[in-house]
């Protein structure tokens, strides 16, 4: 059934991405097709016991494949995904124009997200695991890039997926190591594991949770994500993608319980996210940004509840994260709609909105109680767990944590009514365009789900309570109370939605500081990754200056200075001083050649005695005893001043001119080379390997090659394959030249010039 | 007289003939192709060129499967007075070299009719350089190794330059020739101090000059070997652009013909590194402590190169010019993985299998890359920067689908081939315990990710600033476009994503690995 839906996802992102090039409105509602029955299959399988594993093998040989299990932790987290997604779908229809651009890639890349998603909370070994993550990485990016050509928006998108993608090799190294010290890949088989690897992974794993779950200080991508249109924001940066990290935490918190650095690390991000969340929420005044800023608080709280690790925190930690996701994701859809309705989202312009936007504002209000706690609520239940579970703790840690967790909660409740007042508050009447129903039911729909969730809270137990005995066995006693009784978690929870309340009412009368706050640390981020594309501007000034000469001569430069190790394997012994007078002036007459051509002005003359040079050195092949390959050496110096001849008939007479200093740079070079080089020879014939292959080659041509001249039986017995070779070298040769020689045509002669 | 000559015996060795088929083919066709074309003059303009140089390559590959089936019964055979091997590797860098052949000779029809070029030639040297690189990867002796190299490079330097009416193309080529010329001459010499350091350039004979009395590390204690070592190696790492003798790759990515530049990043950097592995496994595997560094060194430079300076190009042939350096230096995590003296049952294989499917799935993906280019070029090739992306999947939007599955691919992520060969590497490298670079790998290719996305990204943008009535504007529609080329770019994207989809092929690739690990 996995398959098939998982299929029905990517049939969907084309029929979306087909039908959505006529209007975005239809692209929206066929990709919501795919959720919708994603969701129906779920919910089939709520109240059966179930734990199915889904398995394709991938490549053998690395362990890789893709395996799925469905258990109830599974199934919670696929209902949140596309339960949500498919109301976010039918949302987007409304908040598009129905003619809105982009209508053939935005349903299909946000079905994407949602497809990866899927696969994300379904997976059950590490690499599929791995696989989605980054999948949602990049549709997020896809996404927040979307249609924006403003310069901000686009480096908020790059920013994000730097940071995620950061997290996403973490994971993947994490998970190399993981897989290598408890020998497996499926999820749920992992055993706990302990030494310093099991540190490095723990690490790892928690560096890429909190990239993901937006955790201080990556924090920073996420407030710069919601240049991305609403319906993004709820669904990724709310309800779900933002989770995926605090799934992680969940599914791998038992396998490193005996890690040192684990709980430290995880309540340290936990908690200074959870209050730097909630400061950014209270000092923010664009509305989406109040929320984005809470999801970050709230995150924050979700990590600190699974770092706690007892069984009654993890309850409470997957208790807040579904209560979250419904109440977020219609805090965010009504922040859309009054967006796109009154064309701000700035709570010190909006005003009035009760009378105007009455079904909104009951949504918003409902949902904002929801997240402060306030009784009667999803929310509260919740919220109560999560007290309940800190006041659990003993010592310090309930004095550090226990501290954290209500001062969070304070100020929770304080920027939940700062946001309801900010936004619905008294204030100048703004005007309003007409109600769009796609986008009501859907936020109709999620603020009623936080009070049905309260009312059969009884349901939301048989659904909850089975997934956390997934994560741990031990939480099957715990359970949400609709009333808990007065007992001091009971109290506490009063306690902070009162401070909270007079706090949020407080901040929330005040209007000064009328500029908005920047987000610390993103621009130094921002900063950061423009340093380097500076620097790598520089840099490929520097070395990608595109001038030949100069890659030349530092290639030249390089390869001559490796053969500085010659000079002590030269065995002094070894030299003499000629074997024959006439050595002498012939080696002058080299050298003079080989200097004057670095001096002369003409190309004639270097192509002279650049011969000059080659008949010198085969004057001192005949010298040596060879004189086949004396010819042969002068055949060729022939044949190449004769081509260099017939070349330079197409050129300039004179070279251009150099001036002082390169002209001396590269006689350097070239002076430096011709070095290297006498020293490699020297080096080499004082320590000779063997005898010289002289005899054996000699005795060779004259017995099987049935030749004198040496070099030509080389050329036609011995080496016969390497000439045929050479032969197919100097063709493919000629067919170059003639193909170069070919003039353009005229049209193209005129174009050039 | 003539009796006389039939009596002379020569005893020249036996040239099995049909283990080098498909070298034979590709060189034979080349020739076979100009010269009927100069014959029959009609022939020249239309399909035929275009079609016989990918029937050649279908031809070669039809051997390449006939001799993978022989080799895998008899094993590594020897042939051509044992200048050449013919084994499992051999055959299936020689297939992916076919089909780096048959994508670009499809992508070269429409290309150059637009262009208005005509003629055979651009086949012929795409079919002559191909078969450079399959005596490449096959030869046994440095000779032949430098022959091979020869003939793969001089076609292309002067493909790099045959786009006549640009002056950047001319100027791409002359830099290439002239920088390779030199790194050829430096692998020269580097054969030339093999030779005075162990007295033989046959790479068995190498190999056993350096074992001493017991047949384990070297015992040729000579700097001679070392820097023979570096300098062959400087002439492979100038063939496959490793970083820092890869300062040619933007300048001649850019310039060159985008067709060309296809083949250049697909066929030629494959050969080069089936070249220096084969090199390096059988003539200097008694010196892997030796080279391993400098393949790590080249590794690091490469992907951090590679990488960083790809973000700041504004060029898509330029950035992806860089983006094949990173890959170069994926590959060599590869051979480096491949390499480890530690684990030769285990992580070498697993390095071997990344090396290899390295190959195939970059030589696909980066052919139909530089296809799309191709196609969108405009005439006379120059239309490549990042702005001429713009809003091309408005426009044309299967192109733009197709491309950006390519861009996903290279940028590795999951369900393309690209994200599989980026694991293999990795996993290869964590499994020899090459943890700094398996973290550079992770690095950089997430710098990378953000290259290919800004591509992808500015294709979707709604707006395009082209002006509508622009007289060379982007043709909307497929059928604007020459169907071969199409054609090949639907090829190179479905294989890119069953190969990254489908666990197809694994025992090809484990068999192949194994004959490369048993080279050592």
């Amino acid at each position: 059934m996995i398959w098939v839906l998982l299929a029905a996802h990517i049939v969907g992102i084309f029929a979306a991405s087909y039908s959505g090039r006529s209007s975005m409105r239809t692209g929206l509602l066929v990709a919501a097709i795919a959720p919708a029955l994603t969701t129906a299959w779920a919910t089939t399988q709520l109240l059966k016991p179930n734990d199915t594993v889904y398995e394709m093998v991938w490549v053998q040989g690395l362990d890789l494949s893709l395996r799925f299990r469905v258990d109830s932790l599974a199934i919670l987290m696929t209902i949140l995904v596309s339960g949500i997604g498919a109301l976010v779908f039918v949302y987007a229809s409304g908040y598009f124009k129905p003619s809105a651009d982009g209508g053939s890639h935005f349903p299909a890349s946000l079905l994407l997200f949602s497809f990866s998603m899927l696969g994300l909370v379904l997976a059950d070994s590490i690499w599929t695991l791995f696989i989605f993550w980054e999948l949602t990485s990049v549709s997020s990016f896809l996404l927040v890039g979307f249609k924006n050509l403003d310069v901000d928006v686009r480096i908020a998108a790059r920013r994000a997926l730097l940071i995620t993608g950061g997290g996403g090799l973490a994971l993947l190294a994490g998970f190399l190591i993981l897989a290598d010290a408890s020998n497996t890949t499926v999820l749920s088989n992992l055993e706990p594991i302990s030494g310093p690897n099991a540190g490095i992974a723990a690490a790892l794993l928690m560096f890429a949770a909190a990239t993901k779950s937006a955790q201080m200080p990556f924090h920073i991508w996420l407030p710069g994500a919601m240049a991305a249109p609403t319906p993004v924001s709820a669904y990724l940066h709310s309800a779900t993608m933002v989770k995926a990290g605090i799934l992680l935490l969940a599914s791998t918190s038992a396998t490193f319980e005996d890690v040192a650095i684990w709980k430290p690390l995880g309540l340290t991000l936990g908690i200074s996210t959870m209050l730097w969340g909630a400061f950014g929420a209270l000092r923010h005044r664009d509305a989406k940004l109040i929320l984005a800023w809470g999801t970050i608080s709230q995150l924050g709280l979700l990590v600190t509840l699974l770092s706690v690790g007892t069984p009654k925190a993890t309850f409470a930690a997957m208790s807040l994260l579904t209560a979250h996701a419904v109440f977020k994701a219609a805090l965010f859809i009504t922040v859309g709609e009054i967006d796109i309705r009154t064309g701000t989202r700035d709570i010190y312009e909006l005003g009035g909105l009760t009378k105007s936007m009455p079904i909104t504002f009951a949504v918003a209000a409902i949902s904002a109680a929801s997240m402060a706690g306030v009784p009667l609520l999803l929310g509260f239940a919740a919220k109560e767990a999560a007290i309940e579970a800190v006041l659990d703790l003993k010592g310090t840690e309930l004095w550090l944590v226990g501290g954290a967790v209500i001062g969070g909660a304070v100020m929770t409740v304080a920027y939940s009514l700062r946001f309801v007042l900010g936004v619905f508050g008294p204030g100048p009447q703004t005007s309003v365009s007409p109600r769009r129903s796609a986008m009501t039911v859907p936020a109709v729909a999620l603020g009623a789900a936080s009070i049905a969730g309260y009312i059969f809270l009884g349901s939301v137990n048989s659904i909850v309570g089975p997934a956390v005995v997934e994560l741990d066995e031990k939480a099957n006693v715990y359970s949400l109370l609709r009333w808990p009784g007065f007992t001091p978690g009971l109290l506490t929870s009063l306690s902070v939605v009162i401070v909270g309340f007079l706090i949020g009412y407080s901040v929330s009368t005040r209007t000064e500081g009328a500029n908005a706050p920047t987000a610390i640390g993103a621009s130094f981020a921002d900063r950061s990754i423009n340093e380097v594309l500076t620097f790598a501007r520089e840099l490929i000034g520097r070395i990608q200056h595109g001038s030949l000469p100069v890659y030349l001569a530092t290639m030249m430069t390089t390869a001559s200075l490796a053969a500085t190790p010659f000079v002590t394997a030269i065995d002094p012994d070894s030299l003499r001083r000629w074997d024959h007078v006439l050595q002498i002036p012939l080696g002058f007459g080299v050298v003079a050649s080989a200097v004057a051509g670095a001096f002369v002005t003409t190309r004639l003359s270097a192509a002279l005695t650049l011969g000059a040079v080659g008949i010198g050195v085969s004057g001192l092949f005949a010298l040596h005893g060879a004189p086949d390959l004396a010819l042969t050496q002068l055949l060729v110096e022939t044949v190449v001043v004769v081509g260099f001849v017939i070349g330079l008939g197409r050129l300039s007479r004179r070279f251009p001119p150099v001036g002082g200093a390169w002209h001396a740079t590269r006689m350097a070079v070239a002076v430096l080379g011709g070095i290297a080089v006498m020293v490699a020879l020297i080096a080499s014939a004082s320590d000779p390997t063997g005898l010289p292959p002289v005899a054996a080659l000699s005795e060779g041509a004259v017995e099987q090659g049935g030749g004198k001249n040496i070099v030509n039986v080389i050329l036609t017995d011995i080496r016969a394959l390497d000439t045929l070779g050479e032969v197919v070298v100097l063709a493919t040769v000629a067919i170059g030249i003639m193909a170069l020689a070919k003039s353009p045509k005229p049209e193209g002669r005129k174009a050039a010039q | 007289m003539i009796e006389q000559l039939l009596q002379v015996q020569t005893d020249s060795p036996e040239v099995a003939w049909s283990l080098i088929a498909p070298l034979v083919t590709l060189a034979l066709g080349g020739i076979l192709l100009i010269t009927i074309s100069s014959l029959i003059p009609s022939l020249k303009d239309n399909w035929f060129p275009a079609a016989f140089t990918a029937g050649t390559a279908a031809a070669a590959m039809v051997f390449v499967v006939d001799i993978w089936d022989r080799v895998s019964s008899t094993g590594p055979e020897f042939v051509v007075a044992n200048s050449m091997s013919v084994d499992q590797y051999t055959v299936f860098v020689t297939g992916v070299i076919c089909i780096s052949v048959f994508l670009v000779s499809l992508l070269f029809h429409g290309y150059l009719q637009r262009e208005g070029f005509s003629g055979p030639e651009w086949y012929v040297l795409i079919l002559m350089s191909a078969s450079g690189g399959v005596l490449l990867a096959s030869a046994e002796d440095l000779i032949v190794t430098f022959i091979g190299l020869e003939i793969l490079s001089i076609a292309v330097y002067v493909l790099a330059s045959l786009h006549l009416r640009r002056g950047e193309s001319q100027e791409a080529g002359f830099k290439y020739f002239l920088l390779g010329a030199l790194s050829s001459a430096l692998f020269l010499y580097g054969i030339a101090l093999t030779y005075g350091a162990t007295g033989s350039t046959r790479l068995t004979g190498i190999s056993q000059s350096g074992l001493n009395e017991r047949g384990l590390s070297p015992a040729v204690d000579s700097s001679m070997i070392l820097v023979a070592m570096a300098l062959l190696m400087v002439g492979f790492a100038f063939k496959v652009s490793a970083v820092p003798f890869h300062l040619w790759t933007p300048d001649v990515y850019e310039g060159s013909p985008s067709p060309v530049v296809a083949f250049m990043a697909s066929a030629v950097k494959v050969a080069g590194f089936a070249g220096m592995l084969r090199v390096f496994f059988v003539g200097f595997g008694p010196y892997v402590e030796d080279w391993r560094p400098l393949l790590q060194g080249l590794a690091i430079a490469s992907l951090v190169v590679g990488s960083l300076l790809a973000i700041a190009q504004s060029n898509v042939k330029r950035m992806l010019a860089y983006s094949s350096i990173t890959h170069a230096g994926f590959i060599l995590i590869g051979i480096y993985a491949a390499a480890d003296p530690e684990s030769r049952s285990n992580g070498g294989v697993l390095g071997a299998e990344a090396f290899l499917f390295y190959l195939l799935a970059y030589t696909i993906m980066v052919a139909g890359t530089f296809g799309v280019i191709t196609l969108i070029g405009r005439r006379d090739d120059g239309r490549h920067s990042l702005d001429d992306y713009r809003g091309l999947f408005k426009s044309n939007p299967v192109l733009a689908v197709l491309m950006s599955a390519l861009l996903f691919a290279q940028a590795g992520i999951p369900f393309t081939s690209g994200f599989l060969a980026k694991f293999r590497v990795i996993a290869a490298a964590a499994q020899s315990e090459a943890y700094v670079l398996a973290g550079v790998a992770m690095l950089a290719s997430v710098v990378a990710a953000v290259l290919y996305l800004r591509i992808v990204v500015s294709m979707f943008l709604v707006d395009s600033p082209a002006e509508a009535d622009e007289p060379d504007a982007l043709p909307s529609g497929l059928s604007a476009f020459p169907l071969a080329g199409v054609t090949a770019v639907a090829i190179a994207v479905v294989a890119t994503i069953a190969l990254g989809v489908l666990p197809f092929g694994q025992e090809i690739l484990t068999d192949a690995a194994e004959a490369m690990s048993a080279m050592r």
